[in-house]
């Protein structure tokens, strides 16, 4: 039992907070940043930077050191990786995505052809591929396997027809690693396949949607669109299967709870050297026990994430655990945009533009933030997966 | 970071889990502190044959020569299996004081004993304010030609009838610091119950111009109180570990009761908002136990730890409390019943919580940690 870092694990972390500060613009962490963690709206411009910023990333061999060498990585242990990540996630860079070297990356490793791993894992590793996840559709949230887009196999393509919903960042991907059917004649589970589609095919068109915390997700819509048959990933019809194979990868992600202990850093900072609303909460009891309590309630959804990437390195593969962190994740979020919204008063709800706004609006983002508890299944579906996969309970009959 | 155990420690927690299972079943556990000595004289009498109280003991004192991490293992095992026994008091928080305090001659004298279970320790720590901190303390120790003379009043000292001496805490008169005594003659003293949910565990012990000489006192005067606080950092840790176990089983037994309690026609455990209250109740507690490994971790290590410790105890207390709570929902009637075990687990949560200082308490430490 050692809770702590190896000597030169912590040399690695120095090493990385000390690449962070010197390469972060100055002064770029005073705003909501757009960190592909919070995933906060980019402006052409945000992305253009976030672009430069993940280019530094690839050049120091951080951005996929957990990869093999083969495939561009490093060959780095998952400890070390969730080192970089969690220092990610803290230090909040400019960046444009991390689902390529989280989800598809690893997804493919697992299930792709070695065609496919050498056309599509270097492209990804040097994000000349930019990669959106195309699993939910209106009809098919909590439940994946209830989708209704279809792919029909046409001499050496298939024809891809439908359309998926809340998709992040398909405005700037290039690729979409996507679900559609490719045997109607069964139930979905056994005729659902995975595909890596070109975002310029023909046929492909986006309209967005606005999340409540300002940020473009997409409707992507898929109208005959002809993709090669060696596009599809894994083995055909057993999509479904796979699909969860290659979501555990992204489960033990440090680098949220990260994101959120830093705004609650700054929030101890900022209290400490200002009053708000005339008070100074530091010694107000209450706030002191509110603001511990939410300390402890980050570090215990910090330690949780850690078990998942500790049993990854142990060769083991999360089960309840996995899902231990999606439900410590929705609620820990909302209990500390909560203590920022209350504790900030009246202030928190000012966005950056007034000298009034607390943090340079960072409280009024996180409050929007928080209510982002969806993803991965709601806390109900959550909770269902922990008592059946943790505790062997028996699934609801009828 | 390894959250792993080692296969020696997972020996020592398999063989204390499998001695407990045999020897400490519930009817004789839940009996344990209505008896005269406040424990299961029986089960210690063999516990002590296997020198578990010796565990954190040095080997040259005739200990198991271990540390932090069993002892936190065994008291897990310990509250998995609702053994109370005078071993916290005595040989875990007496033994380490005196490992830190006493004389070469006091641990030669000491450790052994209590390592092997024939002598048992007791520490007289708290009184009125009921607090484990250094103002708590007031009990008076005057300065006497061959000694002290100690006055005042000590409270929820435990299994003071059965201890064969007493480690008492005491103001120095003259420095204003505190002083630990050894008082070998608890029989001498003047001792009376504290009836409580825990039967005959507590005592309050008066102490009127109480002669101790010199030889008695275990490390120098009026400095012993930093030492106190390095003890009570690991009994806090330890506890920690003991609800820990306490909250396993009760999550055992709910989930065992939820899959043959059949209502409306079918088992109790088919129903998503009892799965719920499962799931929670798994969930806080892998969160517990982490926070407390981690706690056990950093201190065994001799790493800072103050904000760690702190989080675990406020977190444990709290996360025992509601899994003691959700417990008794699934049970129903049924639980809330002295014939089932889980009201002496629920019981034992509600010492664990207070026992060394309840969440406001750690929430406070934490927020100084945080450097509020």
């Amino acid at each position: 039992m050692r809770f702590y870092f190896t000597p030169e694990q912590e040399a690695f972390r120095a090493e990385l907070a000390e690449f962070f500060k010197r390469e972060i613009p100055p002064g770029y962490n005073d705003r909501i940043s757009c960190s592909t963690v919070l995933e906060v709206e980019m402006s052409e411009e945000e992305f253009r930077q976030g672009l430069a910023f993940d280019r530094k990333l690839i050049e120091r061999g951080y951005y996929v050191m957990h990869w093999p060498k083969e495939y561009g990585g490093q060959g780095k242990s998952v400890v070390d990786y969730s080192i970089f990540n969690e220092a990610y996630g803290y230090h909040s860079p400019p960046s444009v995505t991390d689902r390529g070297r989280n989800v598809v990356g690893p997804g493919l490793m697992v299930i792709g052809t070695e065609e496919q791993k050498r056309r599509f894992l270097p492209a990804i590793a040097r994000l000349e591929a930019i990669t959106c996840l195309g699993w939910t559709e209106p009809n098919a949230g909590s439940d994946l396997s209830a989708i209704e887009t279809t792919a029909r196999l046409d001499g050496d393509d298939y024809i891809i027809n439908g359309q998926k919903m809340f998709i992040s960042i398909a405005h700037y991907a290039t690729h979409i690693f996507m679900t559609a059917l490719t045997d109607t004649s069964v139930p979905k589970r056994q005729g659902m396949s995975l595909f890596i589609v070109d975002m310029r095919s023909p046929g492909i068109s986006l309209s967005p949607l606005i999340s409540m915390d300002g940020k473009r997700i997409n409707v992507v819509y898929f109208t005959d669109v002809r993709v090669p048959a060696a596009n599809l990933v894994g083995t055909k019809n057993r999509g479904f299967q796979q699909l969860a194979m290659t979501a555990n990868y992204e489960r033990g992600n440090v680098a949220l709870p990260a994101a959120y202990q830093r705004v609650f850093d700054e929030f101890i900072e900022f209290i400490k050297h200002n009053k708000i609303g005339g008070r100074d909460l530091t010694k107000d009891p209450e706030a002191r026990h509110r603001l511990a309590d939410t300390a402890i309630a980050l570090e215990t959804w910090r330690m949780i994430c850690w078990r998942v990437v500790w049993l990854q390195s142990q060769g083991q593969v999360p089960q309840a655990e996995s899902s231990m962190v999606q439900l410590l994740r929705k609620q820990t979020t909302p209990k500390v945009s909560r203590l920022l919204w209350e504790l900030g008063g009246p202030l928190a709800q000012l966005k950056q533009g007034t000298r009034w706004a607390v943090m340079n609006g960072k409280l009024e983002y996180y409050s929007q933030h928080a209510f982002n508890i969806h993803g991965q299944g709601g806390i109900a579906q959550t909770k269902n997966a922990i008592a059946r996969r943790g505790l062997g309970m028996p699934r609801q009959q009828g | 970071m390894d959250m792993g155990l080692s296969s020696e420690q997972i020996a020592i927690r398999d063989s204390i889990r499998k001695f407990l299972q045999a020897e400490n079943p519930i009817a004789v556990a839940g009996k344990a502190t209505q008896s005269p000595a406040g424990y299961a004289v029986d089960v210690w009498r063999k516990i002590a044959e296997l020198g578990w109280p010796g565990i954190g003991i040095p080997e040259q004192y005739g200990g198991g020569g271990l540390g932090l991490q069993e002892l936190a293992l065994m008291y897990e095992e310990f509250g998995r299996a609702l053994y109370q026994g005078p071993h916290f008091g005595g040989a875990f928080l007496c033994g380490q004081l005196v490992l830190k305090l006493g004389s070469e001659n006091q641990k030669q004298e000491l450790l052994p004993a209590m390592a092997s279970g024939r002598s048992i320790m007791s520490l007289a720590l708290l009184e009125e304010s009921a607090r484990w901190d250094e103002p708590g303390i007031s009990l008076r120790a005057q300065r006497t030609r061959d000694g002290w003379r100690l006055t005042g009043t000590k409270l929820f000292v435990t299994h003071a009838t059965a201890a064969h001496e007493l480690l008492c805490a005491a103001r120095d008169v003259e420095t204003g610091g505190i002083s630990l005594f050894r008082l070998r003659d608890p029989k001498a003293l003047s001792i009376s119950l504290m009836p409580s949910t825990f039967g005959t565990l507590y005592h309050e012990v008066m102490l009127r111009d109480v002669p101790v000489t010199g030889d008695n006192i275990v490390g120098s005067p009026g400095n012993s109180w930093s030492a106190i606080r390095e003890v009570l950092e690991w009994g806090a840790a330890a506890q920690c570990a003991e609800m820990v176990g306490l909250a396993q089983s009760i999550l055992d037994m709910s989930v065992e009761y939820a899959k043959v309690r059949v209502q409306f026609g079918r088992p109790i455990g088919t129903y998503q908002a009892m799965q719920h209250v499962l799931a929670d109740m798994v969930t806080r507690l892998d969160c517990a136990r982490l926070l407390t490994y981690q706690a056990v971790s950093l201190l065994a290590d001799g790493r800072p730890s103050q904000r760690e410790l702190a989080m675990a105890k406020a977190y444990v207390n709290e996360g025992a409390y509601q899994i003691a709570l959700d417990g008794m929902q699934v049970h129903g009637g049924i639980g809330y019943m002295m014939e089932h075990p889980l009201p002496y687990y629920v019981q034992r949560i509600l010492y664990g919580k207070m026992h060394l200082g309840d969440t406001d308490v750690y929430l406070e430490a934490v927020a100084q940690a945080l450097g509020l």
